[in-house]
This record gives structure tokens, C-alpha cells and sequence, in this order.
């Protein structure tokens, strides 16, 4: 056998565990190709272990490591840091867990919290910057891991109850979709709910919006008065929580 | 001079990072920090400036018959250019086809054919990275039939061809020995100690039907001996205790790292040494 022939009978095997795969390596290498099948779909088995614990606190160890299993036969790793894995298993739970109201929206915000980590460095937008700005020309964009999830259920309530080991709230449907801010803070990831005119202006700094845009908006929606004093509040309420930076372009 | 360092994994930064541990170097996973921004990466750099850092990856696949994934070998330029690192390594091993990659290290048979790939892919990775990698043996669990020569005679033409150097893995050594039935000394006196610049020893755990390369365990008395002989045959080095699993108290740690020392000195007694 060639490199070639041997990568593709080694991959057949631990993607299947089919014997036939390997049949051309011999009898004697049956032990070695156990134990190479074994840290295959252990290790990715921890990876998402590791990527989504509440998520698998909701649905039960055993639940959870059924899909997984399920995830791990039907999709093998591609790219070259385990990181990317959990982002096809987060894209399967709502498939995987057809009956669960809130598992796949649990799998989404600890994906997000979990790319937030490590998203590149910003300089958070802060309140000692206001003074040195020019508003009239400043951009603001997301901070480090910045982004805005839609959820259909109260499934970041119950991440949060998780989190804190407290009971869960009932799982139910939301009258209104909830939109929710990830960013993260001083190394940490985090997030909140928040209303329709913060979701809708988040998103649009992706990759920047001008403050005085972000003022119009308010003031055509709220009127002058009150769209400004929306707009500071809100920009207040950024630099708290360094959600925001100051854009480059 | 022979350097004594150790794998440097989350639960132990605080002790480097206090200064209540001072190290000759520290190796990191080189994937673990190929990332934009975040802790990590601020963390790797306050390492950095305690004392120097080796990056030691697991994904570059240089046996990998589709090729050389140059994109992430850029990937850990970008990351080498911001630590300045004592070395950089990787496996003899490959991990990836496209479309799948295993992410485990996956055994090649050491023929004609390999060497010329392998050979190629190093000197790809030596190219965009602007310096030497050095390759480690890897532990294995099944040989191959197509093998045309031993792995310490593949390693050793791999340097002669590209340049690179050598990260000789102790523990590695003997569970491919017990597990592929060659004599894990007969190993060591054959190993081109000319190239090797860094020396890894790590435990390991009894699996089914073989030895099983978990870094879950203290050295063994058997891999130590192993370490005193090879240091009777190497020339400055750099050595470290690496453990990933079931990972003790630094301080456990700092005991085998003093064993590692006296093993060291007791070789130097008895030949070439540090």
C-alpha cells in the first residue's frame, strides 16, 4: 500500500470502525487500531463535552452523549483545531434533539460565549474616552467576540439558572423573539437580553455605525428628545459594560 | 548547557506566572494559542517574559500524502513571530486527509515514499516559518509491513535532506518499543543524537493490549533509564517533563524535573552529558 492508500483505509476506520477498512493492515495491527479508534471518538466526545456543559447538564449526561455519538459517526472534524468541532454539533442539536424546546438555543449561546474567548483584542469603548472624542465623526463597532443571537425560547434564562446551579426555569416558547448581546469583558464572555432598538443597532456595527447615525435612528423612532436621550443612555450603558469599541475606519 | 523545563498546562501559569517557579523554559501546545486574541494568548505572553517559551504542535501533518496545509502553517508564523520561541516542533506523524482530520497521531510506515513527502513538507514549514522545526518520534501502536527502514534511520535521513532537528521523546521510545516488540535501548544507541535539541519524558498507561502514550502518569523506572543512557549520547539539550492528564501539584512536577537533573548529572559521569 501506498501513503495514499493507507491515509484513506486509516480514515475509513475511524470514521466507521469498519473492519473492512483495514483488513490490508494485518491481524497483528488489530490491538494498535482499537486504541487509535479509541482517542479518536474519545477525544471528540471531550471536546464537546467540554464546549457545551450546560448543554448536556439540560439534556442529561446520557442524552447528551447519545447525540454526540450520533454527531461523531455523521460528521468527522475538517478543520485543524478541535475549537471548530463544536460548531457543527451546535448546527445539529435542534436535529439531534428534535423534542427539547431549548437545547439547540443553549448549544448556540455557549458556542458564541465560547468563540468570544478568544476573538481578537479591541479596545473597549470606556467613559474617560467620551471627552476626547469627536462625535460627530466617531464610529463605534463590537467589542472583542461582539455578536447578536435570536432565540425563539427562554433558553438563556436557563443557561444562566445552570450556570449558578440554581433550578431551572420551565422551558417554554418566548411571545417575542429575544435578542441577546455576547461580547467579551475583561477576558471573561458574556451577555444580556436586550430590547429591539439595541439588538437592531448592534447589529448594525458589524463592521461599524457612526454615533450620529445611531442618534437619528433613535430620534426618528422616539423623537428628538427622547430618541437623544435613548442614544446616551445606551452609550453609557456600552462603555459599563465594554461592549463596544471605537471603530478604526 | 542542558535546560530543564516543563509542559506548561492551565492549572500551573499561576506558579510560573508568581514567580514561585522558575523555569529554564516552558513548552505550550502551539494550537492551544494559534487564536486572534483573548486570555490565552496575553497569558502565553506574560509567560514569555518569565522565561523563554517552546511551542510544540500537533497539527501540522507532515506526513499527510494530500500535502502541506500551508494556511495554517502561516497560522503559526503569525504566532511564532509574537513569542520568539526556543524551538519549534512537531510530530512524525500525520493527522489529516481532506476533509477529515483526526486530531491524533496517526503512525506512517517509513518507506522511500514518506521520506520524500515528509521530507518536502518540512521544508515547506522550515520555509514560511523562517527557521528550524524539530520533529519528535511518535509513540505507536501498530507498525507497518511497507516499513523499508527503522524510524531512528528515517529521522535520521529526514535531518540530513531538510535540515530540521530532532525532539526525542523518551517515553515514546519505550511504548513503541513494548508495544512493536524492538528493544527500545537498541533505539537509543541507533538515534541520530547529532540533531536532537530537545528531549521530552513523559508517563504512560497499560492499555488492553498495549502500552498507550497518556501523559497521565508518573516516569517510569524504565524510561528513566532510558533518559540517563540517551543523555551518555546527546550534547546540550533541552528537557522537560510533559504531562497532560491527571495533572498533580507543580510540585510533583518540579520532583521529577529534579530527577530529571540528577539523571543528567549521573550521564554526564558516565560520558558525553551536558
Amino acid at each position: 500500500m501506498n501513503l495514499a492508500s493507507i491515509q484513506k483505509a486509516m480514515r475509513g476506520w475511524l470514521e466507521t470502525g469498519n473492519p473492512d477498512y483495514v483488513v490490508d493492515f494485518g491481524d497483528a495491527a488489530q490491538p494498535g487500531l482499537n486504541v487509535y479508534l479509541n482517542n479518536y471518538r474519545t477525544q471528540l466526545l471531550h471536546c464537546l463535552d467540554r464546549a457545551f456543559p450546560h448543554t448536556r447538564t439540560w439534556l442529561g449526561s446520557d442524552r447528551f452523549h447519545a447525540g454526540a455519538r450520533c454527531h461523531i459517526m455523521a460528521q468527522p472534524p475538517v478543520a485543524w483545531t478541535l475549537d471548530a468541532y463544536p460548531v457543527s454539533f451546535a448546527a445539529e442539536v435542534g436535529t439531534l434533539f428534535p423534542d427539547d424546546l431549548v437545547a439547540h438555543e443553549l448549544a448556540e449561546l455557549e458556542l458564541a460565549l465560547s468563540d468570544a474567548q478568544t476573538a481578537a483584542d479591541r479596545l473597549p469603548l470606556s467613559r474617560d474616552m467620551f471627552t476626547h472624542l469627536d462625535w460627530e465623526q466617531v464610529s463605534l463597532t463590537h467589542a472583542s467576540g461582539g455578536q447578536v443571537l435570536r432565540h425563539t425560547s427562554n433558553a438563556a434564562e436557563i443557561w444562566s439558572a445552570l450556570s449558578r446551579a440554581e433550578i431551572s426555569p420551565v422551558p417554554k416558547t418566548a411571545k417575542a423573539p429575544i435578542d441577546i448581546l455576547v461580547w467579551r469583558s475583561d477576558w471573561a464572555p458574556c451577555f444580556r437580553i436586550v430590547d429591539a432598538d439595541e439588538a437592531e443597532i448592534f447589529m448594525q456595527m458589524n463592521p461599524a455605525l457612526r454615533f450620529v447615525d445611531i442618534c437619528a435612528q433613535l430620534e426618528q423612532k422616539h423623537g428628538e428628545e427622547a430618541g437623544i436621550a435613548r442614544a446616551g443612555l445606551l452609550l453609557a450603558r456600552w462603555a459599563d459594560d465594554e461592549a463596544v469599541s471605537v471603530s478604526a475606519t | 548547557m542542558t535546560l530543564f523545563g516543563l509542559g506548561l498546562r492551565k492549572p500551573h501559569y499561576e506558579d510560573v506566572l508568581s514567580g514561585n517557579v522558575q523555569l529554564d523554559f516552558a513548552e505550550v501546545i502551539s494550537e492551544n494559542f494559534m487564536f486572534p486574541g483573548g486570555r490565552p494568548l496575553a497569558d502565553l505572553l506574560a509567560v514569555r517574559e518569565k522565561c523563554p517559551v517552546a511551542l510544540h504542535g500537533v497539527s501540522m501533518s507532515v506526513g499527510s500524502a494530500s500535502g502541506l496545509d500551508r494556511d495554517y502553517v502561516q497560522r503559526l508564523r503569525a504566532l511564532v513571530d509574537v513569542i520568539d520561541p526556543l524551538f519549534v516542533s512537531d510530530h512524525l506523524c500525520w493527522t489529516r486527509v481532506p476533509g477529515f482530520s483526526s486530531h491524533d497521531l496517526l503512525p506512517l510506515p517509513y518507506t522511500q515514499e514518506v521520506l520524500d513527502i515528509v521530507s518536502n513538507h518540512v521544508q515547506a514549514a522550515q520555509e514560511i516559518l523562517g527557521r528550524q522545526i524539530l520533529l519528535e518520534n511518535p509513540s505507536a501502536y501498530l507498525g507497518f509491513a511497507e516499513s523499508e527502514m527503522p524510524e531512528w534511520d528515517f529521522l535520521s535521513k529526514l535531518c540530513a535532506q531538510t535540515g530540521c532537528g530532532l525532539l526525542l521523546d523518551v517515553n515514546n521510545v519505550y511504548v513503541s518499543a513494548l508495544n512493536l516488540g524492538f528493544d527500545p535501548a537498541d533505539y537509543i544507541a541507533h538515534f541520530p543524537m547529532a540533531n536532537v535539541r530537545q528531549i521530552h519524558i513523559a508517563g504512560h498507561s497499560q492499555g488492553q493490549d498495549v502500552l498507550v502514550d497518556t501523559h497521565d502518569q508518573p516516569v517510569c523506572d524504565a524510561v528513566w533509564d532510558l533518559f540517563e543512557t540517551a543523555m551518555t549520547l546527546v550534547g546540550p539539550v533541552a528537557v522537560m517533563i510533559e504531562r497532560d492528564n491527571n495533572i498533580p501539584p507543580i510540585g510533583e512536577l518540579l520532583d521529577e524535573l529534579a530527577m530529571a537533573r540528577a539523571c543528567a548529572d549521573a550521564a554526564a559521569k558516565r560520558g558525553l552529558g551536558h
